[in-house]
């Protein structure tokens, strides 16, 4: 029934409307273990997406497979979800329980064993979030970046397959910023990681795949470098504040940071400018703000 | 202390190689010196299954009243877990459930046709708690249960079992306090429509949200009630009347039949 | 509820490095961190030690079980002495007692366990416990060389562990007459030795 290499995810045509709004629309992606970064503007389409490989929504059309099977269908969608790891945008929690008692109901739901087995791996998944000395503190006491991470502790719990996580560094702090990424790069091993998110210097840590979405398409899919190596030839800097350079911004040190779009190099010698090696974020941009202008 | 024990006697202690005397000795020196303690060699994995076993007891979350009474019923502790965590609406629908029938309880004593009051509010009553028990919107934790095994239809009809047992127990107390109810069966004619009504809105929760499904029911309820109430020659009160008592229990019987079927259908 | 949680004992701070008498009172403030620490540091020779008086390894572990559960509940109720910064003494008298309770259910499997029993130690065990730190040096070495096992073994459970009569009868499996009489024929026998 299930093929063992088959992809954690298998998306052909996956289109999800809601009402008239195309949320996605034919999406095609094969993801396999490492951790993948999904960019896009807010509504662009990221969480629909996630949510359809949480088989938290089903799709309108199109082809979905998920560890090799269909979440169209009850039994299987359920032997897919034993194997998943969500964290939602601003995951809610009830704020009377526990810590402890939260991830442990969640474990419960995920149908783990024994108390005894489940309580062993509740700790160390509170333990793994650094959350371990607080478990038996009630969530309403926790601050945002510990909800988060609280929110993560549920998500690994049982080393899922297949881990989603929707803006997981929110609210984090740059050393737990640090730690998430450790705990990230570590599960991706063995799992197939999927992270939405606007912080383009996790991606940059984590990644070596990018997905990019623009109004539920995909518009750019391959490594980092690939979208870097894209950005060639049109980031500059220059005395001036500049006049058709599309995406602008004051440096520090008073010089402007241009992004063009299009052709490169022929109005190189303006204004004094010098081209600069991009960066990620650069090129992310030039994707989904200056490209998306011009086009 | 003015001495110590070198590791080689302590390591021939360890591994029970010394004889009686030495031994007699060695322990006489470690029960008060920690230091020496620290030369017995530890088996680390030993230490931490050791240690997780004591944890287990020692770190054991104190159980909620709610599920300490659960599991005296003999649930189990999964299922205890589930029911336990109800979302915190759950409250207030208790609380106001107590509330609705203290007044019908009142009006049916204070007014003259007031029993009426009760007959046609405690069908409702199970039905609003089903429509606050479950989904996204009502329950906050929706978004982080809503992907796991168990969410679904298994944690549904757990979530209304949460509500249905309640609000049974508490409608059936209210109406036996009744004034003087001509058979005691009467007092329990409300139920057959409440448990249908229940049932009707779970089966339309297939196809719409549960609140929106119970609301659907709940005014269907309310506007037959109204259409018997304004024609000439039926009151409300017949929709619980004895007659048509066999009505409820065939529509019961038929919704719940349809429950099971899809259940079956969805486990296998 | 509010003014119950607020009355609750403040923990003191404590880590990897804290003399006893602070774990233990971290302990009874209910940190399971702080007893995960005195685990660690008293499991080891105490397991050791208990191996000397059984041999079930089932037994053993489930009488250092029992230890430490008991120091999780009692930890209020150790009272060092002033600059005492050692609890290894009143740990062993929790698990020598422990390892005694699990031999006699094992025995009785079928009795209903019966009331601890009022102490009842004989000799003046601190005085001798003094004498005994130094067997490897004193003339006491030899004098207990010179003993019949019998003799030895019943020294050992009074004096050394710290037993009351009926205890020891328990752990050498001997009627209490019996331990009485070998104890006091291996006392005289050493102050011949040491005169």
């Amino acid at each position: 029934m299930t093929d063992p290499n088959a992809p954690a995810v298998h998306a052909r045509g996956v289109t999800r409307s809601y009402g008239t709004r195309t949320a996605l629309d034919a999406v095609d992606l094969d993801l396999g273990p490492g951790v993948t970064g999904l960019l896009g503007r807010n509504g662009a389409g990221k969480t629909t997406l996630l949510r359809c490989l949480a088989t938290d929504l089903e799709a309108s059309r199109g082809e979905l497979r998920l560890l090799g099977r269909d979440p169209r269908r009850a039994p299987e969608r359920t032997e897919i979800r034993r194997r998943l790891g969500y964290l939602p945008q601003n995951p809610e929690f009830y704020p009377h329980f526990t810590a402890f008692g939260l991830v442990d109901y969640v474990a419960v739901l995920k149908e783990m064993g024994g108390r005894r087995e489940r309580h062993d791996e509740v700790r160390r998944s509170l333990d793994r979030v650094g959350l371990y000395d607080r478990r038996h503190s009630r969530v309403r006491r926790l601050s945002g970046g510990m909800r988060q991470r609280l929110g993560l502790a549920c998500a690994l719990l049982g080393d899922p397959e297949l881990l989603l996580l929707d803006e997981p560094t929110i609210g984090l702090d740059p050393e737990q910023r640090i730690r998430f990424r450790s705990l990230v790069s570590e599960m991706a091993t063995r799992s197939t990681v999927v992270l939405s998110t606007h912080q383009i210097e996790d991606v940059a840590a984590l990644c070596r795949r990018v997905v990019c979405l623009d109004r539920g398409r995909v518009v750019f899919d391959g490594t980092p470098g690939d979208l870097v190596e894209r950005a060639k030839g049109r980031v500059w800097v220059q005395r001036e504040r500049p006049r058709e350079g599309v995406t602008t911004w004051r440096l520090a040190d008073g010089r402007y940071r241009v992004l063009t779009p299009g052709e490169t190099g022929s109005s190189a010698a303006e204004g004094g400018r010098v081209g600069v090696e991009p960066t990620l974020e650069d090129a992310y941009l030039l994707l989904t703000g200056v490209e998306r202008n011009a086009r | 202390m003015t001495w110590h024990l070198t590791p080689a006697q302590v390591h021939a202690y360890a591994s029970h190689a010394v004889d009686d005397v030495t031994a007699m000795s060695v322990e006489a020196h470690l029960m008060h010196c920690a230091p020496c303690r620290t030369l017995v060699p530890a088996d680390q994995e030993w230490i931490d299954r050791s240690w997780a076993d004591l944890r287990d007891v020692v770190d054991r979350p104190r159980p909620h009243p709610v599920e300490r009474l659960l599991r005296a019923l003999g649930l189990r502790d999964g299922t205890v877990k589930l029911l336990a965590a109800t979302p915190r609406l759950y409250r207030a629908w208790l609380v106001s459930t107590v509330f609705v029938l203290v007044c019908a309880l009142f009006a049916a004593h204070a007014l003259p046709k007031g029993s009426l009051v009760f007959f046609l509010t405690a069908p409702v009553v199970p039905l609003a708690g089903v429509a606050l028990a479950y989904g996204r919107g009502v329950d906050p934790a929706h978004t982080l249960t809503s992907i796991t095994p168990m969410a679904g239809q298994r944690l549904l009809f757990l979530r209304t079992c949460a509500v249905l047992v309640p609000a049974v127990a508490l409608c059936t107390l209210a109406a036996l306090m009744m004034p003087s109810p001509t058979t005691p069966w009467t007092a329990v004619f409300w139920l057959l429509p409440s448990l249908t009504l229940v049932a009707g809105s779970l089966v339309l929760c297939r196809w719409v949200h549960l609140s929106l499904a119970s609301g659907a029911v709940g005014l269907l309820w309310l506007v037959s009630l109204a259409v018997l109430g304004s024609a000439d020659h039926t009151t409300p009160l017949s929709v619980v009347a004895p007659h048509t008592q066999p009505w409820w229990a065939t529509a019961l019987a038929a919704l719940t039949g349809m429950l099971l079927l899809r259940l079956r259908v969805r486990t296998t | 509820m509010k003014l119950f949680r607020r009355t609750r004992r403040r923990v003191p701070p404590y880590g990897p490095e804290s003399p006893d008498p602070e774990l233990l009172a971290a302990v009874a403030a209910g940190e399971s961190g702080a007893l995960e620490i005195l685990h660690r540091r008293h499991a080891p020779w105490l397991r050791a030690r208990l191996r000397y008086r059984c041999s079930d390894p089932d037994q053993l572990d489930a009488a250092l079980q029992e230890t430490f559960l008991a120091v999780w509940r009692n930890a209020g109720s150790f009272t060092p002495r002033p600059g005492d910064t050692d609890a290894g003494a009143w740990l062993w008298t929790i698990a020598i007692r422990q390892l005694i309770s699990q031999l006699r259910k094992r025995a009785n499997r079928w009795i209903a366990d019966s009331a601890p029993e009022p102490y009842e130690t004989i000799g003046d065990a601190s005085a001798e416990d003094m004498v005994l730190l130094n067997i490897e040096h004193g003339p006491l070495g030899a004098a207990l060389h010179s003993l019949s096992p019998e003799l030895r073994a019943a020294i050992q459970a009074t004096v050394l562990d710290g037993l009351t009569v009926r205890e020891a009868a328990q752990i050498l499996q001997i009627p209490e007459g019996t331990v009485k009489t070998r104890v006091m024929r291996a006392k005289a026998r050493l102050r011949e030795a040491l005169t």
